[in-house]
């Protein structure tokens, strides 16, 4: 058996439905976003969209529509998910003010029979909130009379004579609900009308209908009453049918690109928005006129162009022209209409975007900066909104304001004005000098305080007993005090004596310590007076130091030069206490004593960006439990600072960490930061709760996250990105794109001759396109002359981006039929170059699958491409791997190994033909795992001596694969198109070949989202004693953007998990009421099968988020093995410590 | 007509609504989250969906049977005549049931 734990790092971010209305109360405007299984519900306000509440479904949500019936004041929700669960829900205020969820209705709406229809799932709701109509089974049409008074809701099934329905609507002001709809015949399409009886359940008649619309006609827009009807668009024109009047017009703006999804603007219904699938905005609009009767009918209907938004899936009309654009394919975002136009010509401007990783097709995930915390790269969205996602893990800072200042050496806050309790003034050091800035509301002013040294460097300043402030720079430590008159003058001065100036100190309540050179000094801090009350000669000179709490009697930490030791030394005598050597020669650099969580800490920063810390004896002053962590490259400053009532540690250095304490172990997160120089924490009265952080050049004042989180950077690229390997050797990354050309046909037929190809020109400027340097195949030959010219050409490209900058170094254009298909970076046999391996397919409409293809090598050394070889194949080569110093290709249904021969050419060293069609190769030692097109999973072994491959063992279930890892020697994981993954382990043990042949099924789950790609990795880095007992990290990222992570468990942990997973899924009601158990179950078109082997992770760390009485219930009667085999019962605090651990995985 | 009449009052549902949006900052990217709702009060929903299972076939058989039935003026005029008391006639009542089950 095989235990797992999955668990979603990013939740899916493409936006598959949204709906404006009045949801919360009868006054609230409120946008509610459907992303995948979760619905997201905004309130409208004038500082715009205000985030309410997140309510994740055990199901995906396949349709949502908004419907209120007559007797209620504000709309209700209706959801249909992708496994026919259907639910109503409200949103309102519960007792205590909260907003709640309610299941007002629910139940599946599933048949035993039936042809789930090609065109999808399509529900509609009668206007009047009589009826919900669903079509989810050709040539079936399927009623939910809504009846307030009864508790059954009736579901019935009427027969549909349309088989082919591409979309259907309920008709506004009609005495019985009534149906339109498109359909298709032999003859092409039609649009139809339905009358339908509630009581009797049947059609009863047809009131009217159109034969022969537009033949790519697709969507009904219903026209509200009093004019009623319904538009209809298609490819090219737009018609407005009410059974009477017929008004079909045909605006050329619109032929280029098929219009997918509109929204009404105004409740009359004269006005519409319609978005194409290029990501371009339209606005139609009804004009009328008044006939004899005094009724008015549609006169014309219009069309204007208004601009580009991202590229739609639905979009909805918010308030005053401020519309939301939900996208599958890049950044959904809020954009305003505008009667002027802007610079670019357009009415649509972009007022703000919601993060989209949505769709990921492929991700390498990558150590950039070599300190053992990877960061992943996505390919991310598609055409316009093509990009390269940078994902990181880590605490984030919110930055309010900046300053520019180069060469800053440290910082303070002091508070200057009596009594505050806010910072006002921020001291900044620097070689030579020291300024003060003064905090005045959010604005920063350059001042002085009397008796405040501004020409040297400041090694510490603060406010201290008695209302004074301390100084301390290399001379010595000054005091200063109010004045008479209110403002500030010195009050007392101490020097060191000797040659030596002061290097380094610390202050805390009512002592400073000193050093110069080797020697301690220890001054008692007192009203307008400064007395040495110690001195003391350490071994070798001090490099850092710093008090510890415990008052008069606190522990004096001591880092010092050449023998590279810690010491502990005891107030007020300075009695040493503890010698602890470091290991190494890199000298300390800056040490801290702080208490976290009740226990006393020591640590140690060295030059090199590594770190000791250890446990203190209050009494008697050893150090105890070492470890060892490294942080960053450069020296590293510790400071400490206060958030939320907790004390944490912030590491300034090249990779700026907080460390923090959490249920007594020392967690370490990196911050979002490229480096932090020096920090202080700052409480003023415009940036509470804040920090100030120095980098080389500028400081920043912000707040800093609760909790570590993943954090995007977008690289825009303009066009499709396919694949992405990353080469070290060269510090480049490789990216395959896809761009689309548009035929100038106006060109191609002034040239005249048949066969000479229209010139093509790129729609945009995009990443390859606006690349400096650029090289291209040679051109294909000339297609065959009866072919039309297509009237868009896909091009792809090779980019080589720089790893720091992603800055476009080179595009290499391939040929006009070649696609390219996977990419690796690879280092062939003894050639001591790394090389881009490209894998392409020619394509030829008129096969069903590619017959040709090219393997190509390139070089990347010194800014320049060069192709260094090229081979040609029998097929389409799906997918690229290194293998032992050669080149594993998946060429259609074959695997085939190449070898890098002293010629520099690829030779077919031997191949495998069991597939379909092989898509994906994994590879570990002489093992390759293969994942079929519809065969599911197989592993292979390659024999060495023999030089062939062996098949050693498979799956055989029909398993549609979109993504396979290798999790350890003998466990793979698959993710198949229904959404499930699922665990195949091999049998070696097992006594028969039979046996042996196949993978047994290990485990499976219900990812509820499609995985495109699987990585080894983790977005942690492990450090010191802050892992939980995982294994085998695995990475996934899905088509709706989310990304997982797939860990391996010991059998007892999931045993226990399991059980609080049983629990929680009792505890957490379920939204829409599907139980947990259906949703997880593995499904698909033949089976449907409990999950089993997985945790679902998402479930087990929502246990953090319950309240402390709920988290109580929820563990009576867990056991937990107490570490010595014993069981004992499990307390919320085990609980948390344990899921905490879990949640930091991720 | 000029795009100005497309986009001249647009609705409003509460005119203060985006007006304190700063876009002077450029295009603002949303980072605010909604916080999760977590229910652990079992509400029960007041109506349950269940759908039909009958056949729409057999549904509709019975439903064109049940029609001729109701509508045919003889058959109701045979009924009244046997309420009302002929009993020479043998009583033959159809059977609804037994096929159809």
């Amino acid at each position: 058996m095989a235990y797992h734990y999955v668990v979603t790092a990013q939740k899916a971010t493409a936006v598959t439905a949204c709906i404006t209305g009045n949801f919360t109360s009868p006054t609230d405007l409120n946008l509610l976003v459907a992303k995948v299984n979760r619905l997201e519900m905004y309130l409208v306000t004038p500082e715009g969209l205000r985030p309410m509440k997140e309510v994740g479904l055990y199901g995906r949500v396949a349709k949502m529509k908004l419907f209120r019936p007559p007797y209620e004041e504000k709309d209700l929700v209706f959801i249909l998910t992708a496994r026919y669960n259907a639910m109503i829900l409200e949103w309102r205020l519960g007792a205590n003010n909260e907003l709640e969820v309610v299941t007002k209705a629910h139940g599946n709406v599933a048949d035993r029979i039936g042809k789930p229809s090609e065109n999808g799932i399509l529900a509609v709701i009668d206007p009047q909130a009589r009826v919900i109509g669903l079509r989810l089974y050709d040539g079936l049409f399927k009623i939910i009379p809504l009846d307030k008074d009864s508790t059954e809701l009736k579901a019935a099934s009427l027969r549909l004579e349309e088989l082919n329905v591409y979309d259907l609507e309920f008709l506004h002001g009609c005495a019985n609900p009534t149906l339109i709809l498109i359909h298709q015949d032999l003859n092409g399409r039609h649009i139809k009308t339905h009358e339908i009886n509630l009581r009797d359940k049947e059609f009863t008649k047809i009131p009217w209908k159109q034969d022969n619309v537009e033949t790519e006609a697709s969507i009904l827009i219903p026209v509200p009453s009093p004019l009623g009807g319904a538009i209809v668009i298609g490819q090219e024109c737009i018609v407005y049918h009410d059974g009477q009047s017929y008004v079909a017009v045909a605006p050329p703006q619109i032929k280029l690109t098929p219009i997918n999804c509109y929204c009404r603007v105004d409740t009359r219904g004269l006005r519409y928005l319609l978005g194409d699938i290029s990501g371009r905005l339209f606005m139609l609009m009804l004009e009328l006129q008044e006939k004899m009767d005094g009724t008015q009918a549609v006169k014309d209907l219009k069309v204007e162009l208004l601009g580009d938004i991202p590229m739609p899936e639905c979009m909805t009309y918010l308030d005053n022209g401020v519309v939301f654009i939900g996208s599958r394919l890049g950044d959904s975002a809020l954009v305003r209409l505008s009667a002027s136009r802007d610079e670019g010509n357009q009415y649509v401007r972009p007022m703000e975007t919601f993060t989209s990783l949505a769709p990921i097709v492929d991700m390498c995930v990558v150590d950039l900066e070599r300190q053992g915390q990877n960061q992943l790269i996505t390919c991310s969205g598609a055409f316009k909104m093509g990009s390269l996602r940078i994902i990181r893990n880590g605490i984030g800072i919110q930055e309010q304001a900046s300053i520019d200042l180069p060469g800053i050496k440290g910082m303070w806050a002091l508070t200057l004005a009596p009594d505050s309790p806010y910072h006002d003034t921020l001291v900044l050091s620097f070689v030579g000098q020291t300024r003060v800035l003064t905090l005045n509301g959010e604005e920063v002013e350059e001042t002085e305080i009397k008796g405040f040294v501004s020409d040297r460097q400041t090694f510490f300043t603060g406010n201290v007993c008695h209302d004074q402030l301390i100084q301390v720079t290399d001379e010595g430590i000054r005091l200063i005090a109010r004045a008479a008159g209110g403002g500030w003058a010195l009050a007392a001065e101490w020097r060191a004596g000797g040659a030596r100036a002061l290097s380094v100190v610390a202050c805390a309540g009512s002592w400073a310590v000193a050093a110069a050179g080797p020697k301690l000094y220890l001054v008692r801090v007192g009203k307008a007076q400064l007395d040495l009350v110690k001195e003391v000669c350490m071994e070798e000179e001090v490099a850092c130091l710093d008090l510890g709490p415990g008052g008069e009697e606190a522990l004096l930490g001591v880092g010092l030069w050449t023998d590279i030791s810690v010491r502990v030394l005891r107030l007020p005598d300075l009695e040493p206490l503890h010698t602890e050597k470091l290991s190494g020669e890199i000298i300390p650099r800056s040490l801290l004593i702080c208490v976290l969580e009740g226990v006393c800490y020591l640590l140690c920063a060295l030059g090199d960006g590594s770190m000791f810390y250890f446990t203190v004896e209050p009494r008697s002053g050893a150090l105890a439990n070492r470890k060892r962590v490294t942080l960053g490259t450069q020296p590293t400053v510790l400071r400490s600072f206060r958030t939320l009532s907790t004390t944490n540690i912030f590491a300034c250095s090249d990779r700026p960490t907080v460390i923090f304490s959490s249920n007594h172990k020392l967690v370490f997160s990196n911050v979002n930061l490229k480096e932090v120089t020096h920090m202080c924490s700052l409480n003023a009265e415009a940036y509470p709760d804040s920090l100030a952080l120095a980098t080389d050049s500028t400081v920043t004042i912000g707040t800093i996250d609760e909790i570590q989180k993943l954090h995007i950077r977008t690289v825009p690229l303009g066009e499709t990105p396919r694949r992405i390997a990353y080469q070290e050797s060269s510090q480049t990354f490789g990216v395959i794109t896809m761009r689309v050309d548009k035929l100038d046909l106006a060109a191609g037929g002034a040239a005249g001759g048949a066969g000479d190809a229209a010139a093509a020109a790129p729609a945009r400027a995009s990443a390859s396109t606006a690349c400096a340097s650029c090289s291209s195949a040679a051109p294909p030959p000339a297609p065959p002359k009866h072919a039309p010219p297509p009237a868009d050409l896909e091009v792809h490209n090779l980019l080589v981006l720089d790893h720091h900058t992603f800055e476009v170094l080179h595009a290499h254009q391939l040929m006009a039929t070649e696609f390219a298909m996977s990419l690796v970076s690879c280092k062939l046999g003894d050639d001591p170059n790394h090389y881009y391996a490209v894998g392409t397919a020619l394509l030829n409409p008129e096969e069903s699958e590619p017959k040709q293809g090219r393997i190509l090598l390139f070089h990347w050394s010194e800014g320049k491409l060069t192709q260094v070889a090229e081979k040609e194949i029998k097929g389409g080569c799906y997918s690229l791997v290194e293998f032992n110093g050669k080149l594993l290709a998946s060429i259609n249904s074959t695997v085939r190994l190449f070898e890098w021969t002293s010629e520099k050419e690829l030779r077919l060293e031997c191949s495998h033909f069991n597939n379909i069609v092989a898509l994906y190769l994994k590879v570990k030692g002489d093992f390759i795992l293969v994942g079929d097109l519809m065969r599911s999973m197989s592993l292979l072994q390659y024999k060495q001596m023999e030089g062939s491959f062996e098949e050693i063992a498979r799956d055989y279930s029909p398993n549609w694969m979109t993504a396979i890892e290798i999790l350890d020697d003998d466990t793979f994981l698959g993710a198949e198109n229904s959404f499930n993954l699922f665990v195949c382990q091999k049998d070696s043990a097992a006594t028969t070949d039979e046996e042996r042949q196949q993978m047994g099924y290990m485990g499976a789950v219900h990812a509820g989202d499609m995985v495109n790609v699987m990585r080894r990795g983790s977005l942690v880095a492990q450090l010191a004693d802050t892992a939980a007992p995982v294994h085998h990290p695995v990475l996934l990222a899905t088509v709706s953007g989310a990304i997982c992570l797939v860990v391996q468990v010991s059998p007892e942990l999931y045993e226990f998990l399991h059980q609080l997973e049983e629990r929680l899924a009792h505890t957490i009601k379920s939204v829409g009421k599907i139980p947990h158990a259906f949703w997880r179950s593995f499904n698909t078109d033949i089976k449907t099968e409990p999950a089993e082997g997985f945790i679902d992770g998402d479930l087990v760390e929502s246990f953090l988020d319950l309240s402390r009485q709920v988290q109580q219930e929820t563990v009576q009667g867990l056991q937990i093995d107490d570490g010595g085999g014993m069981m004992r019962d499990a307390t919320v605090d085990d609980l948390i410590k344990i899921v905490e651990d879990l949640t930091r995985i991720h | 007509m000029s795009v100005m009449e497309f986009l001249k009052d647009l609705p409003s549902y509460d005119e203060h609504n985006f007006t304190l949006f700063n876009t002077d900052h450029g295009i603002r990217n949303c980072s605010k989250r909604p916080s999760i709702y977590l229910p652990t009060k079992d509400i029960p929903s007041e109506q349950i969906i269940v759908t039909e299972k009958t056949n729409i076939l057999l549904r509709y058989l019975h439903q064109q049977w049940e029609k001729k039935n109701n509508t045919s003026p003889k058959k109701r005029d045979q009924s009244s005549i046997e309420q009302n008391g002929d009993e020479s006639r043998p009583r033959k009542r159809p059977c609804l049931n037994s096929p159809l089950n």
